[in-house]
């Protein structure tokens, strides 16, 4: 689909007209993805324009399987907007129908992505997409760990999320004071 | 998902938390998260939305003031509240105090306040407090009563104002959106209005009015921005400054439709006309401004000036959608069928006559009146519809109280074989 995994050491800078970029993980794989793609990122776009970036640009806190998905879904949206932007009835307003459709595709699989990942793998992602400063991929990884939250007591929550309980006895009558409605029944 | 490892929640940076935090707005989770750990319960202040649910406290701890309780220590806790949603029982009383506190963020604010416990003044009065919120952009009430316009001042920075299911008197309307010049999308649904409601908004775009019909209404709608207008239980309707209208629907469930004037409507994309009775010039007004019309939905059940009900004046088929050349997709219910025919076009038609867009049609047949009329008008939408992919007729209601009933029923299902790939019947 997306990520083209380049031959070690040659940074291919256009592939079929599109302008490309090398990326490389922390555990030192490469990886191209398109300069499209890469501007949904908002420090690559910096690093782009700032130029200086003939040998790639080195990710140190980005692994591998977590830069794969990234780029999955860099490219995934990059050309969902190209194409709704070379849509000329998406301009006029006219079909207001079919944006509506395309973007409930691209948040179906937006969930999808998501939904496939291993806790380990929501975090790293979501580390990933807070560096590389992707809105679009924080916002969903975010929001399904918000979602495994919901409807949760406190333990629940540290369970799921071995989460150290670090309140003082006094911290926790406050707590408990301050929020006896909600524990009231 | 089970927990594997090191690292995960415990090892993002405090921004990734505060990011997810604040994705949660149900009162209850907020609480949750708050007692889990120290850095989760330093997030609540920053949190930008609070949500009651109508469930969230049971009978029982309502009485005891519980919500009241709640709610006030909440809305302290988060000092930069944004987005207030409140569906279980409250008190009115402590509202005022509730929203001072957070004048400065809050930007969104929907109350039931037919949930409130003590049931307020009939002035409304109790609503003044909202005023204080000067920079609310976002407003909704259920079943608020508006007799009067509530002192809200002006609200410069409100664009979403929905009312639903409230008493309105028409001066009550007017004021309190004089109060509110800016609004882009106004939506007063359910509300029972009497009267004339008088709207004058720049910079309206979308707009819903739904009104419990008791008695003759009429709207004077001067919207100039206006894209999309959602109309119900009006008698009169004038709209002034409909150049940039997308979408129309005007309906009336109940009673008469008398006038409808709309001025031209050259971006009209999507129609719908519903009603039990509409005066014929009124229907026929909106039809011929809405010449650009790519979708129609047409369900009235007859014309007629007085208490007689009488069907629709005939229609000329080729004259009709050579005035509506963009029309795509047309559904066809009640008397408008029934009064389309080829009277006039049948003495010299036009050979290169077309009906160039139309894609779907479905019509719904009531009765078997006019049997070889209805059969011509099917035939020539098949056979100058020259795009049409789609026809579905709908006989299941029909009044078969005739044997031209069955026949009719025959007729009908002889057309359809013969054009088995487009036509279908439910």
């Amino acid at each position: 689909m997306a990520a083209e995994k380049g031959e070690k050491g040659a940074a291919a800078k256009e592939v079929a007209g599109e302008r490309m970029v090398t990326l490389e993980s922390s555990d030192g794989e490469e990886f191209h993805m398109s300069e499209a793609a890469a501007q949904l990122s908002t420090l690559l776009r910096h690093v782009i324009e700032g130029g200086g970036i003939d040998n790639g640009i080195p990710l140190p806190k980005v692994a591998a399987r977590t830069l794969e998905k990234v780029i999955m879904y860099c490219e995934k949206h990059a050309k969902a907007a190209a194409k709704s932007d070379s849509d000329p009835s998406a301009a006029a307003g006219s079909s207001s129908d079919n944006t509506a459709a395309a973007s409930e595709d691209l948040e179906k699989w937006d969930r999808k992505l998501v939904n496939g990942l291993s806790q380990d793998a929501l975090f790293d992602l979501i580390v990933a997409a807070d560096y590389l400063v992707i809105d679009g991929l924080l916002d969903a990884t975010c929001r399904k760990v918000a979602d495994m939250m919901k409807g949760k007591t406190p333990d629940e929550i540290r369970k799921i999320f071995n989460i150290l309980n670090d309140f003082t006895k006094e911290e926790e009558e406050e707590m408990r004071r301050e929020y006896a409605w909600a524990f009231d029944d | 998902m089970e927990w594997d490892g090191d690292g995960g929640m415990n090892s993002v940076p405090d921004g990734v938390v505060q990011h997810v935090l604040s994705m949660l707005s149900n009162v209850r989770d907020v609480a949750a998260c708050a007692c889990v750990c120290r850095r989760w319960r330093d997030c609540v202040p920053y949190l930008p939305a609070l949500f009651f649910p109508r469930n969230a406290f049971d009978a029982a701890a309502a009485a005891r003031g519980a919500a009241d309780e709640a709610i006030g220590r909440m809305v302290a806790a988060v000092a930069r509240l944004r987005e207030l949603v409140i569906y279980c029982p409250f008190s009115m009383a402590r509202l005022p105090a509730w929203i001072a506190a957070r004048s400065a963020t809050l930007r969104v604010l929907e109350l039931r306040m037919d949930a409130a416990s003590d049931k307020a003044a009939p002035d409304g009065g109790h609503l003044d407090c909202i005023g204080l919120a000067a920079n609310l952009e976002e407003l909704r009430l259920w079943g608020v009563s508006l007799t009067a316009a509530p002192a809200w001042g002006r609200m410069e920075r409100l664009r979403v104002l929905e009312v639903v299911g409230a008493q309105l008197r028409d001066s009550a309307v007017k004021d309190a959106i004089a109060a509110c010049p800016n609004l882009t999308d106004l939506s007063l649904l359910g509300c029972d209005c009497s009267g004339a409601v008088n709207i004058e908004l720049e910079l309206l775009e979308r707009c819903r009015l739904d009104i419990l019909g008791g008695s003759n209404c009429s709207l004077l709608l001067a919207a100039p921005r206006l894209e999309s207008l959602e109309v119900q239980g009006f008698t009169w309707i004038t709209l002034r400054g409909g150049h940039s209208l997308r979408r129309l629907s005007i309906a009336k469930s109940t009673g008469r439709v008398h006038k409808v004037d709309t001025g031209n409507l050259p971006d009209l994309d999507h129609l719908s006309l519903r009603g039990v009775q509409w005066n014929w010039a009124a229907v026929s007004s909106v039809l011929q401004c809405a010449s650009e019309v790519k979708h129609l939905m047409m369900k009235i059940e007859f014309c007629g000036d007085m208490d007689a009900l009488q069907p629709f004046p005939e229609v000329d088929l080729v004259d009709f959608f050579n005035s509506h050349p963009k029309l795509r997709k047309f559904e066809i219910h009640g008397a408008m069928f029934a009064a389309l025919c080829q009277k006039n076009s049948l003495k010299n038609l036009d050979p290169r006559f077309l009906i160039p867009c139309l894609e779907e049609v479905l019509i719904t047949v009531r009765s078997p009146l006019n049997a070889e009329q209805k059969l011509n008008t099917l035939e020539s939408l098949v056979k100058y519809g020259v795009r049409l992919r789609t026809m579905v007729i709908r006989i299941s209601q029909m009044k078969n109280c005739h044997d031209a009933a069955d026949d009719f029923f025959e007729e009908i299902c002889k057309f359809k074989y013969m054009n088995y790939k487009k036509v279908r019947i439910e």
